[in-house]
């Protein structure tokens, strides 16, 4: 049905369809929908746990700044994921040996044998491809606080990981968490650090919409029911008042 | 507050949208003149306009590529029609967008959309 000014402007000015629309369950459900409690979860341990489990049987720390930062000066495939990516054995032995080991004992030179001699000893090499799925969800994980921020066009130029960057986001996170910059940078997770930084824009910028926003497909499902609505409640009143 | 439909007039009448608001705001204020006696002291109060303001943050229920809600266009909602201040916030990489607006009313005057 094709809505023309009329009916839209009936339908803002009508009492009954406002309680049409304030009490349909469809839209509560699809409402909810939007949290993805699983999701949720990871966030809480990630913040409050300093130790994941990644593949049922390798622990591991979550993502810190300094480990973000690390892997983009590497070019790892994880710091720009599109659904057409693949990943190497050794670029998931390098993830998991930066997830379990401390930035005083990574050697540039020496990574990628270390790298490899460490995932043999977790059997990696021979389940590349779980290891890969699961590296990428922790990076999901990590970026996850960020939906809260209003969006915007985004640029087509590849992010910048640089010291720059890990530099201004820690020294948030610190200000905001009360700790110092170097442990934000080495032993808080990075969704915890998005997180405080989410906070930090709250309060700088408190008019912008800061809020778990709907993915794509379900604010089409909720303006589908919303049309559904409309078109129903239009209909019954016409068909009344013929 | 619960959820409210409303439609805001996009580019005069050329247009318009409608919007599912999450919540929306009000508030209204007076604009008084004052008496006072030959010690300065106010005898008498009198109110002779009042304005109510409308915070609204929803979701708009037509695809963004075509349309551009903004500043200076009208919005009905909650029984009343208000003149759009400031548009706040308007995501521009979601499907339909999520805008978060202030309008206004003063007494019953007449709201013409900018053109």
């Amino acid at each position: 049905m094709t809505f023309t000014p009329e009916h839209l402007l009936f339908l803002a000015n009508s009492p009954e369809f406002e309680k049409v629309v304030a009490s349909d369950p469809v839209l509560d459900e699809i409402e909810a929908s939007r949290i993805d409690y699983a999701l949720e979860r990871l966030l809480l341990f990630e913040a409050v746990r300093g130790t994941l489990v990644i593949c049922g049987d390798v622990p591991v720390r979550p993502i810190t700044p300094f480990i973000w930062s690390f892997l983009w000066t590497l070019k790892s495939p994880f710091v720009n994921i599109d659904e057409n990516t693949e990943f190497t054995a050794l670029d998931c032995a390098i993830f998991v040996f930066l997830l379990t080991h401390a930035p005083e004992e990574l050697d540039y030179a020496t990574i990628e044998k270390e790298s490899l001699a460490y995932a043999d000893t977790v059997h990696l090499l021979e389940r590349v491809e779980d290891f890969g799925k699961e590296l990428a969800a922790m990076v999901n994980t990590a970026f996850a606080p960020l939906d809260l921020l209003p969006k915007t066009n985004r640029t087509k130029e590849p992010p910048v990981y640089d010291a720059d960057w890990m530099l201004s986001v820690c020294s948030v996170a610190g200000q905001e968490a009360n700790f110092s910059a170097l442990r934000v940078a080495t032993e808080l997770p990075l969704s915890a650090v998005f997180g405080y930084c989410v906070i930090r824009a709250r309060k700088s910028k408190p008019d912008c919409v800061y809020t778990k926003h709907m993915p794509d497909w379900c604010s089409r499902n909720y303006v589908e029911r919303l049309n559904q609505l409309k078109a129903e409640f239009i209909e019954n009143h016409f068909r009344e008042t013929e | 507050m619960a959820r409210q439909f409303g439609v805001i007039a996009v580019g005069g009448t050329a247009a318009i949208t409608g919007i599912v608001a999450n919540s929306v705001e009000f508030s209204d204020s007076i604009e008084k003149a004052t008496a006072r006696n030959e010690q300065g002291k106010v005898t008498d109060t009198k109110a002779y306009s009042k304005g109510v303001s409308i915070s609204v943050r929803g979701k708009l229920d037509t695809p963004r590529a075509s349309l551009s809600v903004s500043a200076g266009q009208t919005i009905v909602i909650a029984g009343g029609t208000y003149m759009i201040d400031s548009v706040t916030v308007s995501e521009t990489n979601t499907e339909f967008a999520d805008v978060s607006l202030t309008a206004s009313k003063n007494d019953d005057s007449t709201l013409e959309a900018y053109s």
